[in-house]
């Protein structure tokens, strides 16, 4: 299980538009966009690789001024489906 | 409802994310750590010198780093981590971490040409205390020395220059920090008389333009580059101007993007002088107050070996001694030299059309814009580094645009402890804490503090990080140990210096690294390293921020800290063998004691017991160092250390407090840090009514200092006609040492590729992604070729990361340093570009 959340920069203007296109990634899932152009999300592979491949692509989509890494988790895939609340 | 681990985790990182950005989520659970099973602590990163604190989830089962999250409460990452961070998790657990020492044998014994066998510690250390005294019998302190790191812990660096300088009474020890700060250092000194930035990173916010000198901050410090953006974005009218020799990430925000011809920064920034003296923009009241007017020494070669014939031909040559003692001038006469440097001149020199410079320089002139100047290595790897270091400060200095909120000339570092271990500590050939070796009153400080018989410390400097390599090469060094760095690839011309005097037969090089670098592998000796938090630690970052954090796993196998190793290494060595009779006379107490004794169980550094290490919520940790010693080795350490500063202007505050903040910058006066230094209201150091006073000058006042542009030491010719620039990307970090121990990294940005501008291509008939071959005066490499991404060069000039060891860069690269703060210029020579 990889899990990372992450917050990514665009013009105000263009925030949307960016978005849309980190949508057509693996992986990737935008959870909510503020008004100064800052783009919460989430991005899960099941391979390490994949998963720094995609968040490297990131950097590389158009309008992405930066981004920057919030959460990171790595662990063995049983451990993630343990139920550990209710 | 039914939670799976998965769930959990997955809310918990975006109602970190959404907290972070001040994004309200109605549908994000803001979940407590707590219940993730994982125990959570702080650290500074391991990566740059920004001084991000980052929180790490340790998993109680398999005592491992699993998880980490940018820290909410520090103040200079807001909770945010770059794509770095994601590594910082794994970065100790690349699958060729070193476990045991390997010593190179045949026939069981150290041979020089044998291949690496695993030895124990006891072995190890038999062989170097052999080798170390030999070499200190048959020539003295000088033929040993140490190469060490502004990656080093506070204390690591601490106890360093305290065993060779105090110990085994050698000056040749010297930080990896020279090839990268060592010109922001002498012009700071030159300057104002004290080191490291008077501003801090808060001027991120408060400045109204940010102008880029020589810095790619958006992938080499991304936190401080989302900080300068959000700014950007969310002040109106504010600017961002960015000068570099080629175009790079930073430019997407460029409202001046300005590309410049190398080495001419400095006629840029003598123009700017120019026109605000022209446009009557000097804040003559401040410059009346605080400020002398003094000139420079010109034609002073370019730090190569004496016998170059460019150091013959040049008038104050460094090896002549006359490259830096500054003449005081008029402020007339300041004003006449600056006078040549019109638009016209400036630009015909750096090829920037002059309305790009006359836009950067309305921002420096307007007394209503506050301006902050951000630089890296682009300004400090030069040839001419203290020079363009201190031509910038005169423009701040001409405007009194510094030391206030927003008014900040700001020199960035590019590793995360070079300003806490290798600036503060003073772990350079020349430096004390607090003081240099020069000086016979920093050293009788310095030898009161520690307790040592007056004369104990040499008053002559030693290798510099260049020089260390040519007399390894001459033979006149010859005990070598490399610590928490990887210098046969970071320094330049490996092929005529480095490499020759690593591999001289008379020779024996000790690398400690936690990883088989391209060092380690050229070594005779490796000695497996406990990083970063397999030990308890402190940094300091560019902002003169203190951060701790405390051990939060154990090492693997045989591996121990450069503390440790340090340390331990010091109990093969007693007084009497190191120290001349005369010494030991004056304190005859330490007759027959080990250096281990007298240094650091001094009834200072052993002045603390052991105790439990535990943070507020009663978690408890380890501290490998203090099990094995006996006393909180860290804490004594520091508490030494920090006398050499408290009423000096570089206070730090008591060690129990860093372990409760997210770090203090000094001055920390009464517990309280300091964001300005040298203003009143600010700076406890300056008294009420004193306004502004730059304290580390006798007379309270900074140096203006004028210096010419000088053509750099290489320049492009019909047949090496091309520039060559080096420099990082941001996958990797530095050497990539331990970012390409990361397989999905290593994939990211596998191999180095030249960065070329298509026309050049072209003309070359060169194939973007084919294979080409550089070749300067010193060596060749082949890697394949880029023509666009990231990075776009101008017509005539080639860029290439080092990162990559399967291409080592310094082949190519000419030691030519800058010859006052011997700091190498990494970013020009003359190169050829030819289909491999």
């Amino acid at each position: 299980m990889n899990i990372c959340s992450m917050v990514v920069n665009a013009r105000p203007e263009q925030a949307k538009a960016v978005s849309e296109r980190l949508l057509q990634m693996d992986g990737i899932e935008v959870h909510g966009v503020s008004d100064e152009g800052k783009i919460i999300v989430t991005v899960e592979r099941d391979e390490r690789s994949l998963q720094s491949e995609t968040m490297m692509q990131m950097q590389n989509v158009e309008g992405v001024i930066t981004t920057a890494l919030v959460y990171e988790y790595h662990g063995e895939p049983e451990a993630a489906l343990k139920e550990v609340s209710q | 409802m039914k939670l799976t681990r998965r769930d959990f985790i997955k809310s918990n990182a975006i109602a970190a994310a959404a907290t972070t950005a001040g994004v309200s989520l109605p549908g994000a659970q803001a979940l407590a750590q707590s219940g993730d099973g994982l125990r959570w602590d702080k650290a500074a990163c391991r990566f740059c010198g920004t001084g991000c604190s980052v929180l790490l989830g340790v998993d109680p089962g398999s005592g491992r780093v699993v998880a980490s999250q940018g820290d909410p409460d520090a103040p200079v990452n807001k909770g945010l981590n770059c794509i770095k961070g994601y590594f910082l998790s794994k970065i100790m657990y690349g699958e060729d971490r070193l476990t045991q020492p390997l010593l190179r044998k045949k026939g069981g014994q150290y041979d020089k040409n044998g291949d690496f066998e695993p030895v124990s510690w006891d072995e190890a250390f038999d062989v170097m205390e052999e080798k170390f005294k030999t070499a200190l019998k048959k020539k003295g302190p000088t033929s040993v020395g140490m190469f060490g790191s502004g990656q080093w812990t506070v204390w690591e660096g601490y106890a360093a220059s305290k065993f060779m300088k105090g110990g085994l009474r050698s000056n040749n020890i010297d930080p990896n920090a020279r090839h990268c700060m060592a010109s922001a250092v002498g012009a700071f000194i030159r300057g104002f008389g004290a080191d490291e930035p008077m501003g801090c990173y808060d001027d991120l916010e408060h400045a109204d333009t940010f102008v880029l000198w020589g810095s790619n901050m958006a992938e080499m410090h991304p936190i401080l580059w989302s900080r300068l953006t959000d700014t950007r974005l969310t002040k109106e009218g504010s600017q961002v101007h960015v000068l570099s020799t080629f175009e790079h990430r930073c430019f997407e925000l460029a409202d001046n993007p300005i590309v410049f011809t190398p080495q001419t920064d400095l006629a840029i920034a003598n123009y700017i002088a120019n026109y605000i003296i022209q446009n009557g923009a000097v804040n003559e009241e401040f410059i009346k107050n605080n400020v002398n007017f003094t000139v420079t020494p010109t034609d002073i070669g370019y730090g190569l070996r004496p016998e170059d014939p460019r150091e013959q031909n040049a008038e104050n040559a460094s090896h002549k001694g006359k490259h830096k003692k500054l003449s005081k001038v008029s402020f007339d006469e300041y004003k006449e030299m600056v006078s040549e440097y019109t638009v016209e001149k400036a630009s015909e020199i750096s090829g920037v059309p002059t309305d790009k410079l006359e836009k950067l320089a309305k921002e420096y002139a307007d007394p209503n814009r506050k301006v902050m100047s951000l630089w890296t290595m682009g300004m400090n790897q030069h040839t001419r580094g203290v020079w363009i270091n201190g031509l910038v400060y005169n423009i701040h200095l001409l405007t009194g645009k510094i030391s206030e909120p927003g008014n900040s000339p700001f020199s960035l570092t590019g590793q995360p402890s070079a300003c806490g271990t290798a600036r503060e500590v003073g772990t350079f050939a020349h430096r004390l804490p607090h003081g240099v070796v020069m000086n016979k009153d920093h050293r009788d400080l310095a030898e009161k503090i520690w307790k040592l018989p007056e004369g104990t410390i040499p008053g002559k400097p030693g290798y510099h990080a260049v020089l260390m390599h040519r007399m390894l090469k001459d033979k006149k060094l010859n005990v070598f140990w490399v610590m928490c760095n990887n210098n046969m690839q970071a320094a330049a011309n490996m092929n005529t210096e480095s490499y020759p005097g690593w591999r001289n037969p008379e020779n024996f090089v000790i690398v400690s690294d936690p990883y088989p670098t391209v060092s380690a592998m050229a070594a005779d000796l490796i000695l497996p390293t406990a990083m970063w938090t397999e030990k308890e630690g402190a940094y300091g970052n560019a902002e003169r921020r203190t951060q701790f954090w405390r051990q939060q796993v154990k090492g693997p196998g045989d591996a121990k800290s450069d503390l440790w190793q340090v340390m331990e290494f010091s109990k093969r060595f007693k007084t009497d063998e190191v120290w001349s009779d005369d010494l030991l006379a004056q304190k005859p107490e330490y007759k027959g004691k080990t250096l281990y004794e007298v240094l650091y169980e001094n009834g200072q550094v052993n002045e603390f017991g052991t105790q439990k290490v535990t943070d507020s919520d009663g978690n408890t940790y380890d501290n490998d160092e203090m099990d094995h010693f006996g006393f909180y080795v860290q804490k004594g350490l520091f508490e030494e250390y920090a006398r050499f500063g408290r009423g000096h202007g570089h206070d730090l505050g008591a060690f129990d407090h860093y372990h409760r903040v997210r770090g203090l910058r000094w001055p920390v006066v009464d517990g309280k840090e300091t964001l300005y230094r040298y203003r009143e209201g600010y700076d406890p150091y300056v008294k009420e009514g004193e306004g502004v006073k730059f304290y580390g000058k006798p007379d309270g006042k900074a140096n203006i200092i004028f210096a010419p542009y000088e053509p750099p030491a290489e320049s492009p010719d019909d047949e090496y006609d091309m520039w060559l620039a080096t420099g990082r990307v941001l996958e990797h970090w530095h050497s990539g040492s331990m970012t390409q121990r990361v397989p999905e990294l290593h994939r990211a940005f596998p191999e180095a590729v030249v960065f070329m501008n298509p026309q050049d291509a072209r003309k070359r008939r060169l194939r973007r992604g084919s294979k080409v071959k550089l070749q300067t005066r010193r060596g060749e490499l082949v890697a394949r070729l880029e023509t666009r991404g990231r990075n776009r060069t101008p017509e005539g000039l080639v860029f290439i990361p080092w990162f990559d060891a399967g291409r080592l860069v310094n082949k190519l690269t000419l030691d030519a340093t800058d010859p006052i703060s011997k700091e190498t210029d990494y970013k020009k020579c003359a190169v050829k570009v030819v289909k491999a």
